[in-house]
């Protein structure tokens, strides 16, 4: 068989909300996809569905008609997220046919997985635990494989604030989880409880690579204030006594992303603003470097 | 349209006729004030003269580099990690007040020319008990 290389895949996940992993994971991809020369697909696994109403509604709170009409097509078609999931653990063959009824576009190279209300029976552990690991893999070695779709370079999966089967099938497969961290005591405390629950729930599974990044550093003069210089401080003491412990490889990247309002408007405007490009640019240098390490 | 909320522009121009009536009260109080003051010398010549807003002596600055003041933090930390809040007392007592006000300030919990020696120490304190909550993993 012809060889064929599957997307990188970085999945972004901490269990404190808020902290920016819908916003970082959907920058970057925006990123890759406008200034690189990158195909990526951006895969929402949060049953709260934020990056999908993010990506999908309209400034006023309307849903944008064109997707809508996919989404209602997508639906009809068993085409979701969740059909592949119950095909998958169902009884039968695993034949779920990718194309673009599957995968949305949302501009030529920035490509589009959304996620689905349904999401939530996952919660449930309904499904063997065994099975459903497996189960990203195979999606995405059937993306990969299908000729009704482009080829990716990079998928990022946008992970729920806790550990879902789903979430599981991601993290134990991707090549690197990417956590962000915020400059406040109970962020940073969040690091070590993602780091035990990580390998507790990977092993003897092989834990990915860990990359770690402040989100809404406090800026000051050029680089951070010393409060955000202490936390950020404190997270790489963490995770380099972890790292040392459990032979995990975990890297500190030191490309902050500045806590500045107006990346709040964009994923709805649909752009990374101008004054987070070079930021965004740093964070993703220091990511590829990690990854291909 | 409801009276309900007053527009930002109307709550700017209430706000500062406000400043404005605040600014004029206080000009006639201070000159009520320096007339006293005045009536007040003239009775009693050798009244002391008020004393300056003190600045005492310039605060010396710590001469210590931030990775060294880092160095001190660790110090203290492993110090308390040890023998608990003594070992914090006995090794703050070691470092000059001028590095205690700079590892303050470097910890983010004072600002430099404003804080207080005790604020200080109580900030330090505060960012060692952090540090240790946070360096908790399943593998201590
Ligand atoms: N660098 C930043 N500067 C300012 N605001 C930010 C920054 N990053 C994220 N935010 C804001 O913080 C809020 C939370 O961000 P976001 O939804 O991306 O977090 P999350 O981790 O995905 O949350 P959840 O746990 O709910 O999924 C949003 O209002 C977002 O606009
Ligand atoms: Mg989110």
């Amino acid at each position: 068989m012809k060889e064929k290389k599957g997307p990188k895949s970085i999945a972004t996940i901490n269990f404190k909300g808020g902290v920016g992993k819908t916003t970082c994971t959907w920058c970057l991809g925006d990123l890759l996809s406008t200034f690189g020369k990158s195909n990526v697909l951006l895969f929402d696994l949060d049953a709260q569905m934020s990056l999908t109403q993010a990506i999908t509604l309209n400034e006023d709170g309307s849903l944008v008609q064109q997707f809508q009409t996919w989404a209602d097509k997508s639906f009809k078609k068993k085409k979701t997220i969740f059909h592949a999931i119950e095909e998958y653990t169902g009884a039968g063959n695993f034949n779920f046919g990718v194309n673009y009824e599957f995968i949305y576009q949302i501009s030529d190279r920035y490509h589009f997985i959304p996620s689905v209300e349904d999401l939530y029976w996952l919660a449930l552990d309904v499904i063997p635990r065994d099975k459903m690991q497996t189960f990203m893999r195979s999606l995405l070695a059937k993306i990969t494989w299908s000729t009704n779709v482009q080829n990716y370079d990079y998928a990022l999966f946008d992970c729920p604030p806790s550990f879902t089967l789903l979430s599981y099938s991601v993290l134990s497969v991707c090549d690197m989880i990417l956590i962000p961290i915020n400059p406040d005591f109970y962020a940073a405390k969040g690091v070590p409880l993602i780091l035990n629950m990580l390998q507790m729930q990977i092993e003897p599974l092989p834990v990915p690579k860990i990359g770690v990044f402040m989100n809404k550093a406090k800026p000051y003069g050029g680089g951070m204030t010393k409060e955000s210089r202490f936390y950020w401080d404190s997270v790489k003491d963490v995770c380099q006594k972890f790292s040392k412990k459990s032979g995990i490889k975990i890297q500190c990247f030191e490309s902050p992303i500045y806590d500045r309002v107006k990346i709040k408007r964009a994923v709805t405007t649909g752009g990374v603003p101008p004054e987070f490009v070079s930021d965004f640019k740093s964070l993703w240098n220091n990511i590829e470097r990690f990854i291909n390490e | 349209m409801s009276n309900e909320f007053p527009q930002p522009s109307e709550e700017i121009k209430r706000l500062t006729s406000e400043i404005e009536s605040l600014r004029a009260e206080m000009q006639v109080s201070f000159r009520k004030l320096s007339q006293m003051e005045k009536r007040l010398r003239a009775v009693f010549p050798n009244l002391p003269k008020k004393p300056k807003a003190t600045p005492g002596q310039p605060r010396q600055l710590s001469s210590k580099s931030g990775e060294q003041l880092k160095e001190d933090f660790q110090r203290i930390l492993q110090a308390v990690e040890e023998s608990g809040p003594q070992g914090f007392d006995s090794t703050i007592s070691t470092l000059p007040n001028e590095d205690v006000l700079a590892l303050a300030v470097e910890l983010g919990v004072g600002q430099p020319k404003q804080t207080s020696l005790s604020k200080a120490v109580e900030g330090i304190r505060k960012r060692i008990q952090e540090r240790r909550m946070l360096g908790h993993t399943r593998h201590d």
